[in-house]
């Protein structure tokens, strides 16, 4: 069984280094790939740009992104993401700072999996990077053969209305 | 008058004995005149035939170019050619000699009564004609074949045509009408108000031709004027130019038009401020708290990675450093729902504050298991409001009853109604650190607090929110409070 892998996109390279070190403090073996924004997370995923001659069928775990990021920004990623049939089953995870109403409604209507906010508190950041290691990577299963997944039956799953 | 000295002597002793007085018997026609001004008798008798230059006839004239003075004329002579002469004079009287008594005083007293009712008519006249110049309406009679009788002043000058040039013209050549937005002719509304022998108004906007080809829009009414027999006399119309009326209509229009205009421009710039706000909260949500987020994040990172290169005293500021960013954090959190409360809509439902303050209580509770405070909370509290807003209101009134009775001995909180002048009257009250009233003003305002930080936490924020929430339903909150004597937030919705 190869390494769990989380795509990672953070513009901010405190936030990276503490979440980095959360993961690490919480004992959860990943490998992290760390996207600065939406644009680098898309050439990843579809192994584009930088990332030409990827294997793209290998897709990340969960794809852990802030809203708030330069050139393609968190929500516009989530959208392209289930836009296409190759990654409409990733599990993605908002981890924000905002606690907006707005940015919650648009998160969960354009299918995001999850929303957390980032904690202030050292402590709180470290809980909440742990438990969502912890679920993501340990508890939660995936698709059998993501890329399988007929695309119909993959939208229906995404249809969170709020 | 008259200059047969024995009949002269005689008439005035009849006249005498009739009751009236003779103040004068001349025997010529300028002694009649001079006598006359000077005396100005009622009545005047007057014989035709004359000593002197003047003969009765003249004489009667000069008087009544004078002096308004009635003149009975009294003569043995009753030829066609003198009674013609005496008759253009508009005498009051015509006595034929010899005549007797009876006769006189019956002349007299018609003279009289007649030149009363003349003078009457005329004052009459004088009055109307008055009337008629100073009205500020146009105004213009005419006979009940539409030609002009009359016009005022008004009329004169807005017609473009004199009184006496326009008398006997038709009224249709005085007073041209057309319509304003085609220029067709309009039937005058004196024709109207003929045949249907009532009063009648112009129906569209008429401009009025004048005599050069200038128009000017005008208001008018007509109406007939009729015998009492019912018949048409003739028509009266009075009108008036509407030009400045038009012109302040159209002032107002363009006013109205404006303001509406401006209304919309700063509803516009009202939204982009808001929209601004929105983006400016937004910020500080975001951003604000990325840099905290290091500072603390990075502290604790020091804390566990190297102590002990720190030392205790190092450790000991690393923790005042991760205070103040927690405070930070909070207050951003405060700010945030301040303006949050002070922007959503207010959806007014059916509030069970009863159940929402035990549920409040309930919370408080178990954030702090320690605490032993009594708690009581009247049933049946229900209000109209929006829900999840008066459960912030409630969590900081007793959030704050639940903090400052943290050194009270025992401890006790209680939330329930009174009724005052008809008004339901809620509150919040505890019996612990209480505030100073001279400083009540500051209760409400954001960032301000009544009690040090070492003493008591908080921001500052709480009741600022809860002021705001109130009023937002258009209530009123107020506090009663003494140092060491407990603290009531009363509320009205």
């Amino acid at each position: 069984v190869s390494r769990k892998r989380i795509l990672l996109v953070e513009d901010t390279a405190d936030d990276e280094e503490l979440i980095l070190r959360a993961l690490r403090k919480s004992g959860i073996d990943v490998e992290v790939v760390v996207a600065r924004d939406g644009q680098e997370a898309l050439e990843y995923l579809f192994a584009s740009g930088q990332y030409v001659g990827r294997d793209c069928g290998r897709l990340p775990d969960v794809v852990l992104s802030d809203l708030k990021l330069p050139r393609i920004d968190g929500l516009e990623l989530l959208k392209q993401i289930r836009a296409d049939s190759r990654t409409c089953a990733v599990p993605v995870v908002i981890f924000s700072s905002s606690t907006q109403d707005d940015d919650l409604r648009r998160a969960y209507s354009n299918g995001a999996n999850s929303y957390v906010r980032k904690p202030v508190n050292s402590q709180g950041f470290l809980e909440a990077v742990r438990q969502l290691g912890y679920y993501w990577l340990a508890l939660n299963e995936l698709p059998p053969s993501r890329s399988a997944v007929p695309f119909p039956l993959a939208s229906v799953s995404l249809g969170v209305q709020l | 008058v008259e200059d047969e000295r024995i009949v002269a002597r005689d008439l005035t002793n009849t006249l005498t004995d009739l009751g009236y007085t003779v103040v004068g018997s001349v025997a010529t026609g300028e002694e009649a005149v001079q006598q006359a001004c000077k005396h100005r008798p009622n009545l005047v008798l007057m014989d035709i035939r004359l000593a002197g230059t003047l003969d009765g006839v003249q004489a009667a004239e000069k008087i009544r170019s004078e002096r308004d003075i009635p003149v009975i004329y009294l003569t043995a002579h009753s030829d066609d050619e003198t009674l013609r002469r005496a008759r253009d004079t508009g005498p009051f009287g015509y006595l034929v000699k010899p005549f007797k008594a009876p006769e006189l005083r019956c002349a007299i007293e018609i003279a009289l009564h007649k030149h009363e009712i003349d003078a009457r008519l005329r004052e009459r006249e004088q009055w109307l004609a008055t009337t008629l110049r100073s009205i500020g309406d146009g105004v213009i009679a005419t006979d009940a074949k539409q030609r002009v009788t009359l016009l005022n002043p008004v009329a004169e000058a807005l017609t473009g045509w004199k009184h006496e040039e326009a008398l006997g013209r038709a009224l249709g050549e005085i007073m041209e009408l057309v319509t304003e937005r085609r220029c067709e002719p309009v039937e005058s509304p004196v024709a109207r108000a003929l045949r249907q022998k009532s009063v009648t108004t112009l129906q569209c906007d008429a401009l009025l031709v004048d005599r050069n080809g200038a128009t000017v829009p005008i208001d008018d009414s007509a109406a007939p004027i009729m015998s009492d027999r019912g018949e048409v006399l003739g028509g009266v119309i009075v009108f008036r130019d509407v030009s400045e009326r038009r012109r302040t209509d159209e002032e107002i229009r363009r006013l109205n038009a404006n303001l509406e205009h401006r209304v919309v421009e700063r509803t516009q710039q009202l939204e982009a401020a808001n929209k601004e706000l929105e983006a400016f909260s937004y910020s500080v949500a975001h951003d604000l708290r990325a840099p905290l987020r290091s500072i603390d994040g990075f502290s604790q990172a020091l804390v566990e990675d190297h102590a002990a290169d720190l030392g205790l005293d190092g450790l000991e500021q690393l923790g005042r450093v991760r205070g103040a960013t927690q405070r930070m954090s909070q207050l951003i959190d405060d700010l945030l729902r301040l303006s949050r409360v002070a922007q959503g809509v207010i959806y007014r439902h059916p509030v069970d504050l009863s159940r929402l303050a035990r549920q409040v209580a309930s919370e408080l509770q178990s954030a702090h298991p320690d605490r032993n405070v009594a708690v009581a909370i009247q049933d049946n509290l229900t209000v109209e409001g929006d829900e999840k807003l008066l459960r912030i209101v409630l969590e900081n009134l007793m959030g704050n009853a639940w903090k400052f009775t943290a050194k009270a001995p025992q401890a006790a909180i209680e939330v329930g109604a009174l009724e005052k002048d008809a008004l339901r009257i809620y509150f919040v009250r505890d019996n612990g650190a209480g505030f100073n009233m001279e400083y009540a003003h500051k209760l409400f305002g954001a960032f301000q607090r009544l009690h040090a930080t070492t003493e008591f936490e908080g921001t500052g924020v709480g009741l600022a929110i809860v002021r705001r929430i109130i009023n937002r339903h258009d209530g009123r909150i107020w506090a009663e409070s003494a140092v060491g004597q407990g603290t009531t937030f009363y509320f009205v919705l």
